[in-house]
C-alpha cells in the first residue's frame, strides 16, 4: 500500500500527504468554505431546470446591441460576467467578510477596508467602456446596458418581463 | 524500469510546456492581470484567499499597474527558472519549486477574483511545482505518486458531487446546464449552427442527459487509479476526451489540468531503492 510505503520512507511526508487528503475530504464533506488549493469540484452538480429563469445583459453600444455570438467565448464572459460580478460585489464581499471574520478575526488584521472595493460606478463604467472598445475594436460614444430575463418557451429563449436598465452604468 | 532524474527533467519540461501554452492562450485572450487592468475584485468563501486579503493585496494590485505587470511576468518566469534549474540540476531547485507553488497560489487567488477565470483551473500550476521540490529519485517518486492520487481525487470527487448534490438524478440536468451556460449566445444568435446544436440538445433531454451521465462516468472511472496504475494511459485518454468535450460543448477551458498527465505518464516507473 502506497501510504504504508511512504510512511516507511518518510514519516513527515506521509503526515503531510494524509493531512492534505483529509483536508480535501473534510472540505468536500462540509460543503461550505474552501481553502485554496483544496477546492470543491462540484460544478454543475446541483439540480437545475429548463424552467429556470436565465438572465442576459443586453449591451447597447452606439444605439446598437452588441452581438455576443460574434465575440470569442472569453470576451463574451468578460462582457457578461463582469457586469454580473460588479452588480453583486457589494453584497458578496460584505457577506464573505462577515463569515470569514469568525475565522480570521483573531488575527486583528481583518480591517473592513481591505475586503471591500474602492471603485465606484463611474470607475467601473470607465473600465467597462474601455474594455468594450477593445473587444469590439471600435470607439463607443454611447453605452447603455439592460438586464433581461428569459424563459425557455416553444424551444427558444423568450424575453420575460421588461428589460431593466442598469443604473450603475453611468453616462 | 526505474524512475530516474531524466524523468524528473522530462516532467519539469512537460509542466513548463503546458504552462507556456496556457499562458499564451491567456495572453491571446487578454486575460492576464495587466491586460484586464481590473478595477474591482469579488471575494469568496476561501480561507486562503481571505488570508491573502489580510495583507490588502487585492486592493494594492488593483491600484498599481506595475504590480500587475510584475505578477504576470513572474507567473511565467518562475516556472521557466524552475524548469531550467531542474534540467541543469541546480541546487536551488527546491527553493524555486516552493516559491513557484506559493506564488502561483497567490496569483491564482488574485486573477480569479478579478476576472471570469475559475480558480480550480489553476490547481495544476499551484500543486505540480511541489513534485519538483525533490531532487532525490525516491523522494521524487513519492511526490509524483502523491500528486497522482490528488489528481485522481479531483475527478473522482467531481463524480461524487454529482451524486451527492443530486444533479445525476435530474433527467433534464444537462439541458438546463447548457441553457444556463449559453443563454447569452442563444439570445444573440438563435439561428446560428452552434445555437441550433445547443437548442437541439436542450430539447432532446434524454440525449443531453446521456452526455451528462457519460461525463459523470468518465469522472467516476478515475476511482480505478486508486487500486492500480495499469490503466493510467486509458485514464489519460478519458481525461483528454473529457476536457475536449468540455471545451467544445460548454466553452470551458480545463486544458490547464493537462499538466497533471505527467503524473499518470510517469506512474509506471518504479522507485529506485
Amino acid at each position: 500500500m502506497f501510504l504504508k510505503q511512504l510512511y516507511g520512507y518518510s514519516k513527515t511526508g506521509c503526515i503531510i500527504v494524509v493531512t492534505f487528503l483529509l483536508a480535501f475530504i473534510y472540505i468536500n464533506f462540509k460543503w461550505g468554505i474552501v481553502a485554496a488549493p483544496v477546492f470543491q469540484y462540484g460544478m454543475y452538480s446541483s439540480p437545475v431546470h429548463i424552467s429556470d429563469t436565465q438572465t442576459v445583459y443586453m449591451v447597447e453600444a452606439n444605439k446598437k446591441i452588441i452581438n455576443g455570438a460574434e465575440l470569442s467565448f472569453t470576451d463574451r464572459d468578460i462582457v457578461q460576467l463582469s457586469l454580473a460580478d460588479y452588480e453583486r460585489e457589494g453584497f458578496v464581499n460584505e457577506t464573505v467578510y462577515n463569515t470569514m471574520h469568525r475565522f480570521l478575526g483573531f488575527t486583528g488584521m481583518m480591517d473592513h477596508y481591505k475586503f471591500i472595493n474602492h471603485t465606484n460606478d463611474t470607475g467601473f463604467t470607465k473600465w467597462y467602456h474601455a474594455k468594450l472598445e477593445k473587444i469590439t475594436g471600435s470607439s463607443i460614444d454611447s453605452l447603455a446596458v439592460y438586464k433581461q430575463h428569459f424563459l425557455w418557451q416553444q424551444n427558444t429563449l423568450q424575453p420575460s418581463g421588461a428589460p431593466i436598465k442598469l443604473t450603475f452604468i453611468v453616462p | 524500469m526505474f524512475l530516474s532524474s531524466t524523468h524528473r527533467k522530462q516532467f519539469a519540461v512537460f509542466y513548463f510546456i503546458c504552462l507556456t501554452i496556457y499562458y499564451g492562450w491567456y495572453y491571446y485572450h487578454g486575460l492576464l492581470l495587466h491586460q484586464l487592468g481590473p478595477v474591482f475584485f469579488h471575494n469568496r468563501l476561501d480561507l486562503t484567499a481571505n488570508m491573502i486579503g489580510l495583507t490588502n493585496l487585492p486592493n494594492v494590485v488593483i491600484d498599481h499597474r506595475s504590480l500587475q505587470v510584475l505578477f504576470d511576468g513572474l507567473f511565467f518566469l518562475l516556472p521557466l527558472l524552475l524548469c531550467v534549474s531542474c534540467v541543469k540540476g541546480y541546487r536551488w531547485q527546491y527553493f524555486l519549486a516552493i516559491v513557484t507553488a506559493v506564488f502561483n497560489l497567490v496569483y491564482a487567488v488574485l486573477l480569479s477574483s478579478m476576472s471570469p477565470s475559475s480558480i480550480e483551473g489553476f490547481t495544476g500550476w499551484i500543486m505540480l511545482p511541489i513534485v519538483l521540490i525533490f531532487r532525490k529519485e525516491e523522494s521524487f517518486y513519492y511526490a509524483l505518486q502523491s500528486m497522482r492520487y490528488f489528481f485522481l481525487l479531483i475527478f473522482f470527487s467531481s463524480a461524487l458531487w454529482k451524486i451527492r448534490a443530486g444533479g445525476i438524478f435530474n433527467t433534464e440536468q444537462m439541458s438546463a446546464v447548457l441553457l444556463e451556460q449559453h443563454a447569452a449566445y442563444l439570445v444573440a444568435a438563435p439561428g446560428d449552427w452552434f445555437s441550433r446544436f445547443i437548442s437541439y440538445l436542450v430539447v432532446h433531454k434524454q440525449l443531453s442527459y446521456t452526455i451528462y451521465l457519460i461525463a459523470t462516468l468518465c469522472e467516476f472511472v478515475f476511482l480505478v487509479g486508486f487500486f492500480t496504475r495499469k490503466y493510467d494511459r486509458l485514464l489519460m485518454i478519458v481525461f483528454l476526451v473529457f476536457v475536449t468535450t468540455d471545451y467544445f460543448l460548454m466553452r470551458i477551458n480545463y486544458f490547464s489540468w493537462t499538466a497533471f498527465l505527467g503524473c499518470l505518464w510517469f506512474s509506471r516507473y518504479e522507485r529506485k531503492v
